[in-house]
This record gives C-alpha cells, structure tokens and sequence, in this order.
C-alpha cells in the first residue's frame, strides 16, 4: 500500500508530439482514483509513466514521498492489468499467477498459498490447469487479476480492464473490482474512456483532455464523482460527466427590471437568470449555460421555455429521452471524437428527460420548462465555469 | 441444390462425371505425388536396390554381382567411415548450436531500435543467398597462409597459426570448415527468429517486466517458450543441411588433411563421383538416411511433446 503523486508530468514523444503535460495530482494510500478522457487525453501514458514502462520528460512521480521517476518497472512493486491481459499465453493459468512471486524467490509452499487463495477469492480455481487460450474473455480478466493480486503489490495500475468484455459482464466486473478494493485497500489507478465506469468505480475521478502544446494540462478537473456531475469547473468536464451529455446553449445576458435575463441567441427564447455575483459581472455580454438533461420538466404551455416540436423520443422505460432542435449555433466543447454531432447546420440539438407519460406525439410541441437555478454557467472566452 | 446442378444440360454424361467428383481429392494432390514419388522415392528405392549389388561403373554399365550385405559391411568398415561419422556430428550439432546461440543474439539486438539497424537487416541477408561453393572459395583465401585477412588478423592478434596454415592442420581444419558455415548461416537463425520475436506482444514483456522478472529471465522464460515452434524447426532444418555439408569440405579442404575434415557428405561424393562405386555409395546413402532420421525422429519426439498443434 502506496501513496502516489504525479508533480508537474509531462512527456513530449520524439516526433513532437505532446501526449501529457502539467499533470498534478495526489493518491492517497487505498485510494481508487480513475483516471478518464477521450482517446488521445494521455491517460495510458500516465498509467503507463506510473508503471515505468514510459519515460518522463517532466515532473517527478512519488510513492510514499521516494522519487521512484527514474525506477525501472522491475523495483517498483506495482501490479498492472492490460487492456487485453497481456497473460502469458504458454503458462497455465497457476503458473501465470505464481510467475512474479517465483521472481521474488519465495518458498514454493508459499507461492502455492498465495496463488490458491488469490484463485478461490476470484472463483478460479477449477480452471488452474487450464492455459488462458482455453478460458472465456472474463475468466481470462479474472486471471490477469488474479495475477496482480496474488503478489500483494503497493499499488495497482489498470489500463481499461473491461473493455473486452460483453456489456453484462463489464457491469457486473464493475461492481465485483469495486468490492476487490475495498477489501483488499490497494491503491488503484484506473483508466478508462467510458465516464459510467468511471463515475461508478472511482473514490475520485480525474477527467483528462488532449493537450495541443506544453503549455496546456491535461488535468481538468479532479473530484469525487458527484463534485464532478454537481460542479464541473469547465466547459469540457461538464460535456464529458454525465449521460447523456449536458446541453450547452449561447445566451446573451441582459439586466431587466432589477435582474438578469437570459436571452438564447439566434432565438426568442428567454429565462431569468438567477442572481449572484459572479454571473452579474457578464450582464451585457454573452455566456454559454449548460442544461443538464433532468433539469427539464413538462409543464403547462404557458409557462414553457422551450416549447420545441419533438421528432425523436428515446423510451428507457423508466425516463423518456426527448430531443429537440433550437435555432441557435452550436456550442463546440472540444471533444469532437467522442461526440457525433447530429445538429443540422445552425441549429442546436438539445435533450430533455421527461416520466414516460408526458411523453408526447411525434413531432409535436412539447412545452419544458427549466430548473434555472441548477443551470451551470461557462465563460465563453476560457470555458471556465462562472460561479460565486 | 447438387441435384439441380447434376441435372443442368451442360453437365457431363453421369458417368465421367461421377468418376471426377469422387476422385477429385486425389486428383488434386497427384501432381506433387507424382513429383514425390519421381524425385525422392524412386531414388531411394533404387539406391537400396543397388546397394546389394557389387556395381562399379568404371567396369560396366550394369550392376556386376549381387553381393548381399556386403556393401553395408564394406561401408562401416571403411578406413574413412568412423572419422566422417565423428566429423559430420560434431558439424551438425556444434554449428547447429553455434549458429543458434549467435542467431539469436543478433536477433535480440536487431529488436532494439538502435540508430542503424535498418542497414544492418538488409546487409544479413547478403551472407545467406551466396552459394555454398562460392563462400568455400571465400574462406579458402581468407585463411590463405600466405596473405589471409583471417589468417593476417588472427597473426596480428598474437595467436599461434600453425605454420601449414589453418586449414592445412588437422587440429584447426574443422574448426575452421565449422567458422565458414557459422559465417554463412548465423543471418538466417538471426532473421528467422528477429522475424518471430517481432510477433511476440510487447504487453506481454511489459507484464513480465512488472512481474519483477530479469531480462534473463525473461528470455528464457517468456520469449523464448512463445517462439518455440519456430525454433523447434529451423533447428531441424539446419541440423539436416550440416548432416549432408559437402561442398563447403570440398572447395576448402577435400575432407584433408588426412579425414581431419572429412564428412559423410564428402565420403559419398568420392565414393560415387569419384570412384563409381554405385553399390557401396548407395549404401553409404542409405545408412546416413537412417541416422539422420532417427535424430530427427529423436529430436521431434522431444522436443513437439507436450506440444498441441
């Protein structure tokens, strides 16, 4: 069991390319901190800098307060899990499990122990015999952890672990990795791109960005899962936490009648604003909110924001998704990959989740009214969130 | 369906047709049984029968006597028989060893992406595509005893040569016969197995690597057990290749001094090319198919067991 703290990361690869910069972060001792992003946010690299198997150009990485930034892999005493498992595919599934404590030379009856305790907490030991091309795609994830924690390292490190499973089983993992953890303590750095896992798994999330040059971090915010969803410091978090995604509207703000209104540019659309300092200091200038999807709710159509034909409902059975399109510009968040954007030029497609019964008639008008004062607000400028 | 088809106008009359659809497996495979059977089974089959006759082609074109064992009696009795026996084996299994042990060396160098190696890849190749013949005339003048480059470093280098040259002395003849087919086939092991190393996952190294276990251990361990299959055999093949080494002994040595470097490739060669002797050459042939095969044999029962395929 380790503390971990990344100080000012960075790695620049040899063609120029900028995978991490800036990064600062502490893991205390047990913690489960995921490390989430799209593809390219550099956090394998970080997983990977903290294994060792990737070099550093900046910072220093600690364990326990020793500079371990220059420790080959090999003295570190972490556990990885891959991606794909990376399980020696010519070794049993006993002796994949016994192979690193061998190279620390312990007594065989020992390794026995060790391998078959880690087996029976996994519910492995049926297949100990077997070699991992014989085992199903979750025994063979059950090995590759079985083999990080037979070994009792200080820290595990876990590089999208269930990514390769089939959806059932990705969930019920989830929540059997979550158990793993708590009960064994160790510190666990997991990354992953998929924010439901991280915000289901993590003690605290760290929510990454790609980084253009050396100047940026990748670092966009790091909390417990609910900070993240109630208070997202910037445009990019709040676009990634949360599912699905929150809707960002341009407004202008003007002050009327002793208050700020909030016009939605490029429409008629209007709603107060709340009070407070911080946002009053853009009166007369124009901001991004941010709706999240249940911040909605059907109302009577006198009292509507948005009352918006609706040509597609999504049924979950317990919510209905609804979307609607605004004439207003879209707001780009910077995180193009990961989401398409279906809005047709100029307009702004919008969600809104509403109880099954209200849901309305295909292409007909909707009246949704806002929770104005859970909106979240975002400068325009740096995608800063506005708040007191 | 096959109904259909069978009934369509343009199909054959029933009876070619039943004959092609039910034979046409073998059909397909004749042709390289043919081949086969022409180039390695007649052969052989015509070695073992000559190999009971006294036949010496200087004296007629017809086998002369039918002589029983005595041309297998006559073979392991030979002056030159044990020594080519000895030499063939020490050929075989060192160079075999050698060339492996080097191989994959150079292997694991060329995985490491240092500055050059691109070149370095292509020139290895280079050595393997030369004939045997040629590389023989090489080293002939390489260990010249007058101007040799390996001769002239090994001088300058303070180690004793003796004086009638290397090949010229029985205790260095071998080794040096050995040092020329090292030289030669070395790139092969090297790119054989940098090319199986190549598809060894990375994960897998990094896995073991956080395992705590030493580069060491981690080709033996690791690397070595998953490039196995490959190794198993381009050990086989070149283990068979040295058995039957000829030419090499023939440009350099001619099996001399004495049968310090004699083989059991070179002993057919002069007992068939030389002195036409077709029915002690054929058993000479017949008794190195049998040696060869039963290492193999060996070799294969040990080294594919526990081995699913």
């Amino acid at each position: 069991m380790a503390s971990m703290t990344f100080d000012g990361i960075g790695k620049t690869f040899p063609d120029g390319t900028v995978a991490v910069a800036n990064v600062s972060f502490a893991i205390a001792d047990g913690e489960f901190v995921v490390l989430v992003g799209p593809s390219g946010c550099g956090k394998s690299t970080l997983l990977r800098m903290a294994a060792g198997l990737e070099t550093l150009n900046t910072g220093r990485l600690l364990m326990d307060d020793a500079d371990v930034t220059n420790t080959e892999p090999q003295d570190r005493d972490i556990a990885m899990v891959f991606q794909n498992y990376a399980l020696y595919p010519h070794m049993t599934v006993y002796e994949n499990m016994a192979f690193g404590l061998q190279q620390r030379r312990m007594p065989k009856d020992r390794i026995d122990r060790l391998v078959r305790d880690a087996a029976e907490m996994l519910d492995l030991t049926r297949y100990l015999a077997r070699k991992p091309g014989q085992l199903s795609g979750g025994q063979r994830q059950r090995v590759a952890m079985g083999r990080a924690i037979v070994r009792h390292p200080m820290a595990f490190l876990m590089d999208e672990p269930l990514s390769n499973l089939d959806a059932k089983l990705r969930v019920q993992m989830r929540s059997e990795l979550k158990l793993l953890n708590q009960r064994l303590g160790v510190t666990t750095l997991y990354v992953t791109h998929d924010q439901v896992e991280a915000m289901t798994m993590g003690d605290r999330v760290a929510v990454l960005k790609p980084v253009q040059d050396a100047g940026e971090s990748n670092l966009q915010q790091i909390d417990t899962p609910q900070m993240l969803y109630d208070r997202p410091a910037n445009l990019f978090v709040a676009g990634f936490i949360g599912s699905p995604a929150m809707n960002f509207v341009r407004v202008d703000l003007v002050e009327e009648g002793g208050g700020l209104t909030a016009k939605v540019v490029g429409t008629d659309i209007a709603f107060k604003a709340p009070q407070g300092e911080a946002l009053s200091a853009y009166a007369g200038r124009q901001v991004i909110a941010g709706i999240r999807p249940e911040m909605f709710s059907v109302c009577r159509p006198e009292e509507a924001v948005f009352h918006q034909e609706i040509p597609v409902a999504e049924a979950l059975g317990a919510d209905t998704f609804v979307f609607f399109d605004i004439p207003s510009p879209a707001v780009d968040v910077n995180d193009a990959e990961e989401r398409e954007d279906f809005s047709r030029k100029g307009m702004n497609r919008m969600v809104a989740r509403i109880p099954p019964a209200a849901t309305p008639r295909l292409n007909a008008r909707l009246p949704l009214t806002i929770d104005v004062a859970a909106l979240h607000w975002f400068d325009p400028a740096d995608g800063r969130a506005i708040r007191d | 369906m096959s109904a259909t088809i069978a009934r369509s106008p343009q199909a054959l009359p029933p009876a070619r047709r039943s004959f092609v659809r039910r034979n046409l497996p073998y059909l397909l495979i004749a042709p390289s049984v043919i081949m086969l059977l022409a180039l390695i089974a007649y052969p052989l089959l015509f070695a073992l029968r000559s190999s009971f006759y006294f036949w010496n082609l200087q004296i007629g074109p017809e086998p002369q006597a039918f002589v029983g064992f005595d041309n297998y009696v006559q073979a392991f009795n030979a002056f030159d028989f044990q020594d080519a026996l000895v030499n063939t084996l020490i050929l075989s299994i060192a160079g075999t060893a050698i060339e492996f042990v080097l191989g994959l060396s150079i292997a694991l160098l060329l995985l490491r992406a240092l500055p050059g190696m691109n070149v370095v890849r292509a020139l290895l190749i280079l050595p393997t595509t030369i004939a045997p013949i040629v590389v023989g005339f090489l080293f002939r003048y390489l260990y010249d005893p007058g101007g040799g480059l390996i001769t002239w470093l090994l001088k300058s280098t303070g180690l004793p040569i003796p004086p009638e040259g290397l090949l010229g002395s029985p205790t260095t003849a071998l080794a040096a016969v050995l040092f020329a087919d090292v030289w030669q086939w070395t790139p092969f092991f090297a790119i054989v197995l940098y090319a199986s190393l190549l598809s060894v996952p990375d994960e897998i190294i990094e896995a073991a690597r956080l395992d705590r276990a030493s580069a060491w251990t981690i080709l033996m361990r690791i690397k070595l057990p998953l490039i196995r299959r490959t190794a198993v055999i381009i050990v086989m093949l070149r283990f068979m290749q040295l058995f039957n080494t000829f030419d090499t002994v023939l440009v350099l040595t001619r099996g001399g001094p004495g049968t310090s470097t004699r083989t059991l490739g070179y002993s057919l060669y002069e007992q068939g090319l030389i002195n036409f002797n077709i029915g002690l050459v054929s058993a000479m042939t017949w008794i190195t198919v049998l040696i060869v095969n039963v290492i193999v044999a060996l070799y294969v029962f040990f080294a594919f067991r526990n081995e699913e395929w």
